[in-house]
């Protein structure tokens, strides 16, 4: 019964230690708190997806900042997009080892993924044009063209 | 006794900076064809009304305020202040048009950021920025680094004497060649030969390590930009640290060490005065101090366990050292991680890097490497001097280009100026403490802003007061100009309003 009990409360313990996704704000300012521990972090894949051998490197953001996630190279099939000037990224949550100072990546702040899950995927943004911008550069440039060929007759 | 300026000397130097705004707008041809290249209609649409309102009003005040003169030494430095200040107001627009800046202001910031090649950026959602929004951050920085006066001089100007002035204007008392026009050409022509080559390492070296094609040549071509140009901006807010790529790493160190040489040290360089290079004041001095600092860098970092392994700490203190000293700014941490993980020796170095800063004459900032050899070197003449018998004659010489003499005018100059960055550190560090920021943070980021280097603690923000942001901008300009400039045309307000009547020299 007691090690029912125990074993009952270590899975709690390990389900609340990845429970909650953690910000990357609170990644980077209380890096040594986390160092090594595995964790889950959600944000949006922004950028490329940089293939290296049988990995990837993505940039995860969350909040103000981006966070790079070192994966392998079949949990980053399922990311249709990634965040740019046309693209929503798709949002997706992280669960692996994050480490402040990198052993195998030159003291890089990252995580290392065991597992990537795809939250939502990512859309194409729309874009507004504004005419009167385009129609105030018209006339600009035709006041440019006037001025260029005004010539002041001195008195 | 103050002469006022008369209505002819403002007309002509409203004329000249007539003469360099139309050469800022067209120049936004640049990021208007790339924004039509990748269908960025919003974008294309902003640039062209950003390029015709700048050459517009570039073009009004050529016509409203005709002159045909040569410019005079204090026309020449008013132009130059001026200059950068109405490139900052234009080039800002299609920044803030973007819609990537909470307001004018900030736009402004970054705008002045780019042309005195600092780093520091209030851009949001960069990660999202469109191609043709970066290609005119990292040109600004392209051209700030080369000089605006510099793309006047090369395709505007005609009269020597005046361009001279306005050359100077811009910190550069150095000419590489007899005629400041063809120094201003060769500045151009080594430029454009390191902008391919380096371009095309990085986009090479991009590609293998896992970005597309287009992106690895845009990407190869804005890092070589902010690199070359020790500028420090990049496309995505992690800076360097987005790549996660050593050799990536590597290339950028080389574009920074490229960077912050002299132009007339590349000019020897590039006729084959290899030997220049062991000889220079200012490379001997960047040698010493880089080795110092890197052994009192790597001691904070060990007595913290910041990094775990040698590889570790080159890769992180190293690099950001050099980026400091060169005044670069790129960065392979997070800016929280200076004050969080970083000892304070440690940051101290940085600190004392960026304040030293980079080659005169190159694109990088601080008090510069020969003045902190000259420094050095008048320390060690007078206590030559002292040591020596009454009726002896100490002699001190250095190696910059030629041998020359070390006299008292050249080490007095070299202290006013070193004398004068300090003030405005200080400066910028006690408003930055008034706003409520700790006193090393505050200090951190004056040095960076006014040695346009570019690396942060986290201060530089959009939400960080504007009056914090105003310290910022003044202080990236006056350290960018070097302080005379600046002191010509406030020179030259105060002359108006209460100088005597007569005619400027």
């Amino acid at each position: 019964m007691m090690r029912i009990l125990l074993i009952a409360c270590c899975s709690l313990l390990v389900t609340c230690a990845v429970a909650a996704p953690i910000g990357s704000s609170k990644l980077i300012n209380h890096a040594k708190q986390y160092d090594n521990i595995v964790i889950e972090f959600q944000g949006e894949a922004i950028g490329d997806i940089m293939v290296r051998g049988e990995h990837v490197w993505l940039n995860v953001k969350e909040g103000s900042s981006a966070i790079g996630v070192w994966a392998a190279k079949d949990m980053a099939k399922d990311i249709h997009h990634t965040g740019s000037y046309r693209f929503k990224g798709d949002q997706i949550k992280i669960t692996g080892a994050f480490h402040r100072a990198c052993l195998t990546h030159g003291g890089d702040l990252d995580i290392h993924a065991d597992k990537i899950e795809i939250v939502k995927h990512g859309e194409k943004k729309l874009r507004t044009i504004y005419f009167e911008r385009l129609i105030g550069g018209l006339i600009l440039l035709i006041l440019c063209i006037i001025l260029i060929f005004y010539r002041h007759k001195p008195d | 006794m103050l002469l006022r300026p008369t209505k002819g000397d403002i007309r002509t130097v409203i004329h000249y900076i007539g003469k360099l705004t139309v050469a800022l707008g067209l120049i936004m041809l640049i990021p208007l064809i790339t924004a039509l290249i990748f269908k960025e209609w919003d974008q294309a649409v902003n640039f062209f009304f950003s390029l015709s309102l700048t050459v517009f009003i570039g073009i009004f005040m050529q016509k409203v305020f005709p002159s045909s003169k040569d410019l005079n030494w204090s026309q020449g430095l008013a132009v130059t202040s001026f200059s950068w200040l109405m490139a900052m107001f234009m080039g800002a627009i299609p920044l803030f048009l973007s819609g990537h800046f909470n307001s004018y202001l900030d736009a402004c910031f970054d705008t002045m950021s780019a042309f005195a090649t600092t780093g520091l950026a209030l851009i949001i959602n960069l990660d999202y920025a469109p191609n043709s929004v970066n290609m005119w951050r990292h040109l600004m920085m392209f051209l700030g680094g080369q000089g605006i006066v510099l793309i006047g001089l090369t395709f505007f100007v005609k009269g020597t004497a005046g361009a001279y002035r306005m050359y100077v204007g811009e910190a550069r008392e150095e000419k590489v060649l007899p005629n400041v026009i063809h120094t201003a050409r060769f500045i151009w022509l080594i430029s454009i030969t390191y902008l391919i080559i380096g371009t095309a390492f990085l986009a090479l070296i991009g590609f293998l390590e896992g970005l597309p094609i287009v992106r690895s040549i845009l990407h190869g071509l804005w890092i070589f930009m902010a690199g070359f140009d020790t500028g420090g901006f990049a496309p995505m807010s992690q800076s360097i640290l987005y790549y996660h790529s050593f050799p990536y790493e590597l290339v950028t160190m080389a574009l920074m060490v490229l960077g912050t040489l002299n132009f007339g040290l590349q000019y020897a360089i590039w006729h084959g005065k290899i030997k220049e290079l062991f000889k220079n004041i200012e490379t001997k001095t960047l040698f010493f101090s880089l080795t110092t600092l890197f052994v009192l860098t790597t001691i904070g970092l060990t007595r913290f366990h910041t990094y775990p392994t040698w590889i570790s700490i080159f890769r992180k203190g190293f690099y950001q050292l050099l980026s400091a000293h060169s005044g670069t700014g790129f960065m392979t941490i997070y800016a929280p991680q200076f004050p969080l993980e970083w000892s304070y020796l440690a940051l101290l170095m940085i600190i004392l890097a960026m304040g030293f800063g980079g080659s005169a004459c190159s694109t990088a900032g601080g008090i510069k490497l020969l003045r902190i050899g000259l420094f050095f070197k008048s320390l060690k003449q007078d206590i030559r001097h002292i040591m020596a018998p009454g009726s002896a004659i100490v002699v001190e010489k250095f190696h910059h280009i030629k041998d020359i003499i070390l006299e008292d005018r050249l080490a007095k100059s070299s202290l006013i100026i070193l004398i004068l960055y300090l003030i405005t550190y200080l400066i910028g560090t006690i408003v930055g403490h008034f706003y409520g920021y700790p006193f090393d943070k505050a200090l951190f980021e004056s040095v960076s802003a006014t040695a346009n280097v570019g690396l942060s603690t986290g201060i530089t923000d959009p939400s960080m007061p504007d009056g914090l942001k105003i310290t910022y901008i003044i202080q990236m300009w006056v350290g960018r100009l070097e302080f005379m400039s600046i002191f010509i045309f406030f020179g030259l307000i105060i002359a108006r309003l209460k100088g005597a009547k007569g005619r400027s020299q």
